[in-house]
C-alpha cells in the first residue's frame, strides 16, 4: 500500500503552528539567553583571562584555575560554604518535617495560625534576619547573653559571633531558622495528601504515632523531602546575605563564604578573571551536590 | 497655477524654517553641557561641607541637579569600582586620598591637570595632595580635607581618676587597669572593620627603631615584614600590646572587641564605658554631639619615653572617573573648583569642623580642638601615606580587618600574621611590576 502523501495544505498548516511554538517560545529562549547562556560563556572566557573590569582582557590560559587552588581563603570559603548548607539543610529538614507532623495533630485554627508563624521567617528577607541575630548574639547587650545573665548562667555567656568556636553555629542557627519553615509547609502538603485510612489501619494494627511516622509518613511524603533537601541545600549554597549582614566575614575572615569571596575579587580586587575562574569552580560544586542528592533519593517512590 | 505657487512657497518656507531650527540647535550644542551632578563613594548621610559646595556649584549653575550615593565604609571601594567598571560611574568620586591608587592604577581617574589650573592644584597642601600623584606627575585626585586616626578621650572621666594624658603604652595599661576595677573598658575602636585605627601604633616604632622613612617603606610594599626582619619584630611588639590589652578584656566589649560595630563603639564611648577610643579625627563631630562630657584628643603613646609618635594623614579626595561624559566632567570640574574656593574650604571647618586642604586661606571661627588637628598636620608627626592599606587592596581588607582580629581571635598566631601579610605585600608588588 502506498504512503499516503501528506498534502501542502497539511504542511501549510503544520508551518502554522511551528510558528506559532517558536513564537512562544522565543521569549523564554530570549531570557534564557540573555540571562544564562551569554553570562555563562562569558564568565567561562573571562576565567581565561586576567581582566580587570576596565580595558582589553588579556588571556593568561588556566593560571587562574591553578592558583585557586593555592587559594587559602577560597579553600575556607569553600568549607564553609558547604558546611553551612548541608548543617543548614539537615537540620531545617528534621526540624521541618517535625514540626509538619506535629501540625498534623493541631485543630483547624490554631494548625493555620502555628503553619503561618512558622513560616514567617522564610519570608523576611535574609539580610532582616543577619540583622535581627546580630542583634540576638551580640555579646554585650545581646538577647541570648542577657537572657543567660538573667537566670544565673552567665558564665556561658560568649561573644557567639567572634570566638571562632562559636561564630559557626551562630551562622548555622540563623540559616535554619530560616528554612525550617519552607520544609514544614512542603512537608505538611505531602502529609496532607497521605490517605487516613492507612492511618487508622496502622492504628488498629496497634502501631505508635513513632512508627506511624517512620514507617508510612516518610516513605510516603519522599518526593517532598526530596524537594525540600534540594531547595534547603541549594539555597545554603548561595548564602551571602545572611553572613554579610550578621559577621561580615569576620571575625578575621574566618566565616567568609564562596560568593562572599567572589564579589569581593571582582568588585574590590578588580581581578574579574580569577572571580570567574572561582565562579566556574562553583558551578561545579553544585553540580556535584545535585548529583549526589539525586543519587540518595533515587528507589522506590511510593503511591497510594 | 496659483496653488501650486502657493503649495511650493509653504513648502520652501516650511524647509527653511526646518533648518534654522537645526542650525540653531548646532549652535546650542557648542553652549557647555553640565550633567547632573552624582557624589558616590560618601559614607553614611551626606556632610555639610559636601552640602555646602553642592549650593556653591548650583548658585553658579543652577540646572545642575544633585544626588547623593552613600556607601558603607567597607563597600566603599567595591561600589565605586563596580560603577565604574559598569560603564555608569558617579560624576564625582569620593575616596581616601592614600588609596585611590587602588583606581588610578586602573586607569579609573582623569588627570585633572588638564581641567584645573596650576594655581588651583598649587594651592592645596603638598603633603595631602601627595599621595594623589602619579608615577608620572598626574594628578588623579584633589584633596578637599583630611583625617587622621587619633585617640579621642573622655575628658571628665580622666580628671575624675587623676589620670594623665598616657605618654606610653604602659601609661595606657596602667589605666586600664584602674578602670577594670570599676567594670568600665579601657579602649573602643571605630569598628571591627576600622582596624588600622589601632594600627597605627606601629608608625612611630617602625621610625624610632628601625629608621625614618621604614613606614613609607611598609606601607609601599618595600619593607619585608617577616617575623626576624626590623620591621616585622617591630609589628609583632605591636601586635602583641595589643593581644595584651585584648585578653586582658580591656578593649570593649570584652571578648566581642574584635567584631564590634562602629555604632556600638560609639554608644559605648559616649555612654562612658570606655574612656578612649581609637577613631579617626573626623569622628570629632560626632562625639561633640552625642557625648554629655567634654572630649580630647591625643595621638598615640608609643612604647617609651623618647619615641616619637607619628600618625597616617588621610586625605579625603575627590576625583573623575575616566570613563565619564564630557556632560559629567563640566560638572565635576565646576564641584572641584567650588570645593577649593575659599567659600567651600570655610564650609569644610564650619560644617565638617575638619583641617581644609587649603592652607593659605585666613579662616574664621576654627575651634580650639580643630585648631589642635590643624597644628598637628603641620607638625612633622603626621605622614600621607604611611598607612599600609594603600600596598593594595587586599592589604586594606587584612589590615582594616585581620591584622588584630585574627591573632586575638585565635585564628592565627602572630607570626602566621605577619607571614599573611608578607605575602600580600609580595604579590602585590608583583602585580605592580
Amino acid at each position: 500500500m502506498k504512503p499516503k502523501k501528506v498534502s501542502r495544505k497539511m504542511n501549510a498548516v503544520n508551518r502554522k503552528y511551528m510558528l506559532i511554538g517558536l513564537v512562544l517560545l522565543a521569549p523564554s529562549v530570549i531570557i534564557y539567553f540573555l540571562f544564562m547562556a551569554y553570562p555563562l560563556g562569558r564568565t567561562l572566557y573571562l576565567s581565561f583571562t586576567g581582566w580587570g573590569g576596565f580595558g582589553p582582557a588579556k588571556v593568561t590560559g588556566f593560571s587562574n584555575y591553578s592558583k585557586i587552588l593555592k587559594d587559602k581563603t577560597f579553600i575556607m570559603a569553600l568549607k564553609n560554604t558547604i558546611l553551612f548548607a548541608v548543617g543548614s539543610a539537615v537540620f531545617s529538614v528534621l526540624i521541618g518535617i517535625l514540626l509538619a507532623w506535629l501540625n498534623l495533630f493541631l485543630r483547624r485554627f490554631s494548625g493555620q495560625v502555628s503553619r503561618t508563624l512558622l513560616f514567617m521567617p522564610s519570608v523576611i528577607a535574609p539580610t532582616i534576619t543577619g540583622l535581627l541575630f546580630l542583634f540576638i548574639f551580640t555579646e554585650d547587650v545581646g538577647l541570648i547573653n542577657g537572657f543567660l545573665r538573667s537566670i544565673g548562667l552567665g558564665r556561658f555567656a560568649t561573644a557567639w559571633l567572634t570566638n571562632p568556636s562559636t561564630v559557626k553555629n551562630a551562622i548555622l542557627v540563623q540559616q535554619t531558622w530560616r528554612q525550617f519553615g519552607l520544609v514544614m509547609v512542603l512537608c505538611y502538603a505531602g502529609l496532607q495528601g497521605v490517605p487516613t485510612e492507612l492511618i487508622e489501619c496502622a492504628r488498629i494494627d496497634g502501631a505508635t504515632d513513632g512508627k506511624i511516622l517512620w514507617k508510612i509518613l516518610l516513605p510516603l511524603i519522599k518526593p517532598q523531602i526530596e524537594l525540600a533537601t534540594m531547595f534547603t541545600t541549594l539555597g545554603g549554597l548561595k548564602i551571602y546575605d545572611s553572613v554579610v549582614s550578621l559577621t561580615g566575614g569576620g571575625p578575621a575572615r574566618q566565616t567568609v563564604v564562596l560568593p562572599m569571596w567572589i564579589i569581593e575579587n571582582a568588585f574590590t580586587y578588580s581581578k574579574f578573571g580569577y572571580a570567574s575562574a572561582m565562579c566556574i569552580y562553583f558551578i561545579v560544586v553544585v553540580l556535584i551536590f545535585t548529583l549526589i542528592l539525586r543519587r540518595i533519593f533515587k528507589g522506590e517512590t511510593y503511591e497510594y | 497655477m496659483r496653488k501650486r505657487f502657493r503649495k511650493v512657497l509653504a513648502g520652501i518656507l516650511a524647509a527653511g524654517m526646518v533648518i534654522g531650527l537645526m542650525a540653531g540647535t548646532a549652535v546650542q550644542a557648542e553652549e557647555v553641557e553640565y550633567a547632573p551632578l552624582t557624589l558616590g563613594g560618601s559614607v553614611g548621610e551626606i556632610n555639610g561641607y559636601q552640602e555646602n559646595i553642592v549650593k556653591l556649584v548650583q548658585a553658579e549653575h543652577p540646572d545642575i541637579e544633585f544626588d547623593y550615593v552613600p556607601v558603607e565604609t567597607a563597600m566603599r571601594e567595591q561600589v565605586l569600582k563596580t560603577a565604574i567598571s559598569a560603564g555608569d560611574p558617579p560624576t564625582v568620586g569620593f575616596y581616601w586620598g592614600t588609596r585611590v591608587n587602588s583606581f588610578y592604577d586602573n586607569g579609573m581617574c582623569l588627570d585633572l591637570r588638564d581641567y584645573l589650573t596650576e594655581e588651583e592644584i598649587n594651592s592645596v597642601s603638598p603633603s595631602m595632595l601627595e599621595p594623589c600623584i602619579g608615577p608620572n606627575g598626574e594628578v588623579f585626585a584633589i584633596p578637599i580635607t583630611t583625617v587622621y586616626h587619633t585617640v579621642f578621650y573622655n575628658k571628665d572621666m580622666m580628671e575624675k581618676y587623676g589620670f594623665e594624658i598616657p605618654k606610653t603604652w604602659d601609661d595606657m595599661t596602667a589605666i586600664f587597669a584602674r578602670l577594670k576595677e570599676d567594670d568600665i573598658f579601657g579602649f573602643a575602636t571605630n569598628s571591627a572593620s576600622m582596624q588600622d585605627c589601632l594600627y597605627g601604633i606601629t608608625y612611630g616604632e617602625l621610625e624610632s627603631k628601625v629608621g625614618p622613612g621604614t613606614s613609607w617603606k611598609v606601607a609601599n610594599g618595600d619593607e619585608s615584614v617577616l617575623p626576624g626582619t626590623p620591621a616585622g619584630d617591630v609589628i609583632k611588639e605591636c601586635i602583641q600590646q595589643v593581644k595584651d590589652w585584648y585578653d586582658a578584656g580591656y578593649w570593649y566589649p570584652g571578648d566581642g572587641g574584635i567584631n564590634c560595630t562602629a555604632d556600638d563603639a560609639n554608644a559605648a564611648f559616649a555612654q562612658g564605658r570606655c574612656i578612649f577610643i581609637f577613631n579617626f579625627s573626623g569622628a570629632y563631630q560626632t562625639h561633640m554631639e552625642s557625648c554629655d562630657f567634654e572630649v580630647g584628643e591625643f595621638m598615640k603613646p608609643t612604647s617609651a619615653e623618647g619615641i616619637q609618635t607619628h600618625e597616617n594623614i588621610e586625605p579625603d579626595v575627590y576625583f573623575i572617573p575616566s570613563n565619564c561624559t564630557e556632560a559629567q566632567i563640566n560638572t565635576a570640574v565646576a564641584f572641584m573648583k567650588a570645593a577649593l574656593s575659599k567659600e567651600g574650604q570655610q564650609g569644610v571647618i564650619d560644617y565638617a569642623k575638619r583641617p581644609p586642604s587649603v592652607m593659605t586661606y585666613e579662616y574664621d571661627n576654627v575651634p580650639a580642638l580643630l585648631q589642635q588637628q590643624i597644628d598637628n598636620l603641620k607638625s612633622d608627626a603626621c605622614i600621607a601615606g604611611i598607612n599600609p592599606t594603600r600596598t593594595s587592596s587586599e592589604m586594606q581588607t587584612f589590615v582594616k580587618q585581620q591584622v588584630f582580629a585574627a591573632p586575638c581571635g585565635g585564628v592565627m598566631t602572630i607570626d602566621e600574621t605577619l607571614e599573611e601579610m608578607e605575602r600580600i605585600r609580595l604579590e602585590a608588588v608583583a602585580a605592580r611590576e
